[in-house]
């Protein structure tokens, strides 16, 4: 359940991103790779937030949420970050990594 | 001459007196000097008003004080030990106390050569420059120290001593000649004799024998006095002074900013406070949904479960890593003379470089070090340090540019020559990509460090990686072990709440 104050507080971050030169209905298609090299095609509004975009893949992949990773250009992606802050352009790559931890085994 | 010969015998043994007089004779080239063996208790008694070299620390050297006036030949007999001294030269050709029984031989080859030694006297004493040495009178031992300004020849620099007149007289021979040697204004004056009319400035010098103890040991007290002389006259001072002055001097070629080894080291193992413990605490035990703190430029959010993963006995989760680096780099950009210039990947760099559905793809991260991201190229950097995650292990490659080589750091020794590889052949391709320079890496040495801390347990590899990182950044040894990991997960966990590495 989100809360109103969630909901205005990504509108505000939406409108703040917003670019002259670019409009609010604009779209951009962007590719999502996994660590195997499968790719998905997802196209999304240049000020929408790009959670849409990570669960609707999540969703597709049948992953959970909280250990995946979205890399874009070395970065990691943000749910409240829109195309247009990132400056995306058509057909750029993100990639999807699981979450990285370890101990490494110990071998006495 | 008996006297003589008697005296010789006593100090080289039995040996015919003419056989040392035809090997003087035989000498070549020996300018306003003729060396013959003499009374050398007597030679001291006649030259003790002038003597340069008895309380100086000076012994019998072929290399010259100054030019043309102490020249020796060198000698090449069959004695095992000869003494030599130099002696004035008359008009005559002779010495006074040698007239008698000296024999025509050595009269007519002196009178000779009479003209042409004045000559080269006179010559020696005008070239003879004052601001090579500074002579001062002592007035306790009554002779005459020279301290030269070069350094090669007596260690001791020239000090600037203002002397207004010193005047040294020195009686020779049977107390027939004085002369006297002014220094005025920076100018040497050499008096004439009174009775031979010579302008030749002689200085007496001794030949000892280095190879015998006595002559050591005399040596030894010359130098210990010269230095409690020097003690008294404020070398001491003087030479401090000049060091500081070149400490200051050389402080250009260092980093302004430079501290010691021991002090950076020290940083590295700064104990936490007690406020500092107790909000580490309070953080660990945070819900797991919970933000603690939010790092605006890289976007990294820490929530109370995944700061836990520094918690001892856990594993190091990824994105308490990447904040690391991104510290890190904080760090240097707030500090560069005190860290070396470094890049810092992300765990998610070496994943997308190499995957084994792929395998090698420059492409995929071509654009993650581009000028406009980074404000600087990869080759400027000293090291580029590459966390590598392996299933479920952490390691660390590091491009060490500084040394020129490719670094592989596991905490359990491991080798893996194909990410070493791999990251060679990315760095060809950034090279050549940023800067469009084909780079020759086919030197460059491969090393799988064996020198390093190592874990002893199954859940502190990404702890080790981390400091791993923050010590070669610093430009410190690895001097950590095991033993401290609990330390530097509290240490981490403060610096991350902060969000500033130190």
């Amino acid at each position: 359940m989100v809360s109103s104050t969630d909901t205005i507080s990504a509108s505000f971050v939406s409108k703040k991103s917003r670019s002259p030169e670019t409009s609010p209905h604009m779209k951009v298609t962007l590719k999502v790779k996994n660590q195997q090299g499968a790719e998905d095609l997802y196209k999304i509004g240049t000020h929408a937030h790009l959670k849409k975009l990570m669960s609707a893949y999540c969703t597709k992949r049948n992953l959970d949420y909280s250990s995946v990773r979205f890399v874009y250009n070395g970065r990691e992606i943000k749910a409240r970050q829109t195309p247009a802050q990132l400056h995306m352009e058509e057909e750029d790559e993100i990639c999807m990594v699981m979450e990285l931890g370890g101990g490494g085994p110990y071998t006495p | 001459m008996k006297n003589q010969s008697r005296v010789l015998n006593s100090e080289l043994g039995d040996f015919d007196l003419s056989v040392l007089w035809d090997q003087i004779l035989n000498f070549e080239g020996y300018g306003s000097y003729c060396f013959r063996p003499m009374d050398m208790d007597g030679y001291h008694k006649r030259s003790a008003g002038l003597n340069p070299c008895k309380h100086s620390g000076f012994s019998h050297s072929s290399r010259p004080m100054a030019p043309g006036i102490y020249r020796y030949p060198e000698v090449k007999s069959s004695l095992r030990r000869q003494v030599h001294a130099p002696v004035r030269i008359l008009n005559s050709g002779r010495d006074r106390s040698t007239r008698q029984g000296s024999g025509n031989v050595l009269g007519t080859f002196l009178t000779r050569n009479n003209d042409m030694w004045k000559r080269n006297a006179l010559d020696s004493s005008l070239r003879y420059r004052t601001d090579r040495e500074v002579i001062d009178v002592d007035d306790e031992l009554g002779d005459v120290e020279m301290i030269s300004d070069d350094t090669s020849r007596e260690g001791v620099e020239n000090v600037a001593m203002e002397v207004d007149e010193v005047e040294e007289k020195a009686e020779m021979g049977n107390g027939l000649f004085s002369e006297v040697a002014s220094l005025k204004n920076g100018s040497l004056r050499v008096g004439e004799c009174s009775k031979a009319n010579s302008s030749s400035l002689v200085v007496n010098r001794p030949v000892t024998d280095v190879t015998s103890f006595e002559a050591y040991r005399k040596v030894l007290e010359s130098a210990v006095n010269r230095t409690s002389k020097l003690k008294d006259r404020g070398f001491v001072d003087f030479f401090k002074e000049r060091g500081r002055a070149l400490l200051r001097s050389l402080s250009s070629f260092w980093r302004q900013d430079e501290e010691p080894v021991e002090v950076v080291q020290r940083e590295a193992f700064v104990p936490l406070s007690r406020e500092e413990e107790t909000a580490v605490r309070r953080a660990f035990s945070a819900n797991d949904s919970n933000i603690l703190v939010t790092h605006k430029n890289s976007n990294i959010d820490i929530t109370g479960k995944i700061l836990r993963c520094l918690k001892p006995g856990k594993w190091l989760n990824d994105e308490v890593i990447n904040l690391y680096m991104v510290l890190l780099k904080e760090r240097e950009a707030r500090e560069p003379k005190k860290f070396l210039k470094c890049h810092f990947f992300n765990t998610f760099f070496f994943t997308k470089l190499v995957n084994s559905a792929t395998g090698y793809n420059y492409g995929a991260v071509r654009r993650w070090t581009s000028m406009k991201r980074l404000g600087y190229h990869l080759k400027d950097c000293d090291k580029i340090f590459i966390p590598i995650h392996m299933n479920i292990h952490w390691t660390l490659a590091v491009i060490n540019i500084k040394d020129q080589k490719f670094q592989y750091l596991d905490s359990f020794k491991g080798r893996e020559p194909k990410i070493l590889d791999a990251l060679a052949r990315y760095f060809v391709d950034e090279v050549r990509d940023k800067s469009e320079v084909d780079l020759d890496v086919s030197r460059w040495r491969q090393e799988f460090v064996q020198d390093l801390p190592m874990q002893r347990n199954g859940f502190d590899c990404g702890m080790f990686m981390v400091k791993y990182i923050d010590f070669y950044s610093r430009g410190l040894d690895l001097c950590f072990t095991q033993e401290q990991m609990p330390y530097f997960r509290a240490r981490t966990a403060k610096e991350i709440l902060q969000l500033k590495a130190e």
